[in-house]
């Protein structure tokens, strides 16, 4: 527009003036729609990153929990296997195993420095026995214990998508169980948990229902479900976006269809 | 496009990470040239707002695809253009003037509530508005669409090419044309 001349420049000008008075704007109701489908949609982008921030949240304290573990575990438990008083040193070779990563491990726990004992000895027990007669507290394996409780597999989705309201997605309410199975579309589970199901339309902490959830994860064959059972397809969530409005910003035309269906056009 | 709130480019590669104030900034920032850009192309309100949300909507679904090698004015001005040709298809309604000012009229009849502008002022900008609404929609439609694509969206004659998949040229020319034909049909109606 740089070689415009001082015609077209006026031209211009006289446009965005009259352009600028102008009232005209779309109506509040299609602005109001427009921000309301960029919000269901970010919704449908925001659970993923938080839900891979929060596995990663969990992972490493996991991570770090089981390697304490597995220290403690040689800490504790390798001194005992070892042969009662043969070693000349004791003090010695206790501490020793302890402070040796590699022996953290249970199977690594009688290396290197217990097989050098436990060979001076001819009547020392071979390793089977050594870990028959340990304690049985300290068989279990702590490491294991440590990831279990981290990666707890009833642990709900949603629950980790927001670790502010664990006592909302706990995985033994109903209402978050029911959630749960409506975010990953498990049909059988959903089944069996909405007939004993009071509220088919228990919200989480962003007031998302398992339809809703249903709705942004695309599983259909859940929201059909869901819908078949009871569950009302117009809750919306704490922002104001119903399941609809969150399968047009989708762009899933199927669930539109079932939603059609039941007459939500 | 740049102010307080970032760039086009910056607001909607934060959009597309899930940030919607950021499409809200975006929204609000470019609502209007999209808006006048389709009012003035299809001449129908009712048609304008459908459109309106189509474009919108595509923005927000397609945010992710955004290449920030692009401009992002361009690449809306595109969707626009797209969509409102193809309602313009699937209608097979044409533009005429009597469409136009009819809807022109309802839209500037809105500016006598505007507390800033008197009355006899209403009257002649509302006058001047009918009169640039009527001479745009005798303009032949590449030059009507390359005209607006420009001055709505500031887009350069190089964009205005890309987006119309024509010459640089030919929109040069078409560009020319158009300023030329408002300016004459404005200059009849003074």
């Amino acid at each position: 527009m740089s070689d415009e001349s001082p015609e077209d420049q006026a031209l211009d000008a006289k446009y965005r003036r009259l352009a600028a008075l102008s009232a005209g704007a779309p109506a509040e109701a299609t602005r109001r729609a427009i921000l309301a489908q960029a919000r269901a949609l970010a919704a449908t982008r925001a659970p993923r990153t938080l839900r891979t921030r929060a596995a990663l949240l969990w992972a490493r304290p996991a991570l770090f929990g089981a390697l304490a573990a597995g220290v403690v575990a040689g800490l504790v438990v390798a001194p005992r296997w070892r042969p009662p008083v043969t070693s000349p040193a004791p003090l010695e070779v206790r501490i020793a195993p302890a402070a040796t990563p590699a022996q953290s491990t249970p199977s690594g726990a009688l290396t290197p420095e217990a097989p050098r004992i436990a060979a001076a000895p001819p009547a020392a027990p071979p390793l089977d026995r050594l870990r028959l007669q340990e304690p049985a507290a300290t068989a279990v394996p702590a490491p294991r214990a440590a990831s279990s409780a981290a990666y707890a597999p009833s642990q709900p989705a949603t629950a980790i998508s927001n670790t502010t309201t664990a006592h909302i997605a706990a995985p033994e309410l109903p209402g978050a169980q029911l959630r749960h199975a409506a975010e990953v579309g498990d049909l059988a589970q959903l089944e069996a948990l909405s007939r004993g199901q009071p509220d088919l339309n228990a919200r989480d902490a962003r007031g998302r229902t398992a339809l809703m959830l249903a709705t942004v994860n695309g599983h259909a064959n859940a929201v059909a479900a869901l819908l078949a059972y009871g569950a009302d397809p117009r809750q919306a969530d704490a922002q104001g976006v119903t399941p609809l409005a969150a399968a047009r910003a989708a762009g899933d035309a199927e669930i539109v269809a079932i939603f059609a269906r039941y007459g939500l056009r | 496009m740049s102010d307080a709130g970032g760039t086009d480019e910056s607001l909607i590669e934060r959009y597309a990470g899930g940030d919607v104030a950021a499409f809200d900034t975006l929204y609000r920032r470019h609502e209007l040239r999209i808006w006048r850009y389709l009012m003035r192309q299809v001449g129908n309100r009712a048609t304008a707002e459908e459109l309106m949300q189509e474009v919108w909507f595509a923005v927000a679904r397609d945010a992710q695809r955004f290449q920030p090698r692009a401009r992002f004015t361009t690449w809306l001005f595109t969707i626009a253009r797209n969509r409102m040709i193809d309602a313009l298809r699937a209608s097979r309604r044409t533009l005429s003037l009597e469409t136009l000012g009819y809807e022109s009229g309802a839209v500037l009849a809105q500016l006598s509530t505007e507390p800033s502008v008197g009355p006899l002022a209403a009257a002649v900008v509302r006058d001047e508005q009918g009169a640039l609404a009527a001479a745009l929609a005798q303009l032949p439609e590449e030059q009507r669409d390359a005209f607006l694509l420009q001055i709505e969206g500031g887009l350069s004659i190089e964009e205005v090419a890309s987006v119309t998949h024509s010459s640089f040229e030919t929109t040069k020319s078409r560009l020319r044309y158009a300023r030329s034909k408002l300016r004459e049909l404005l200059r009849e109606h003074a």
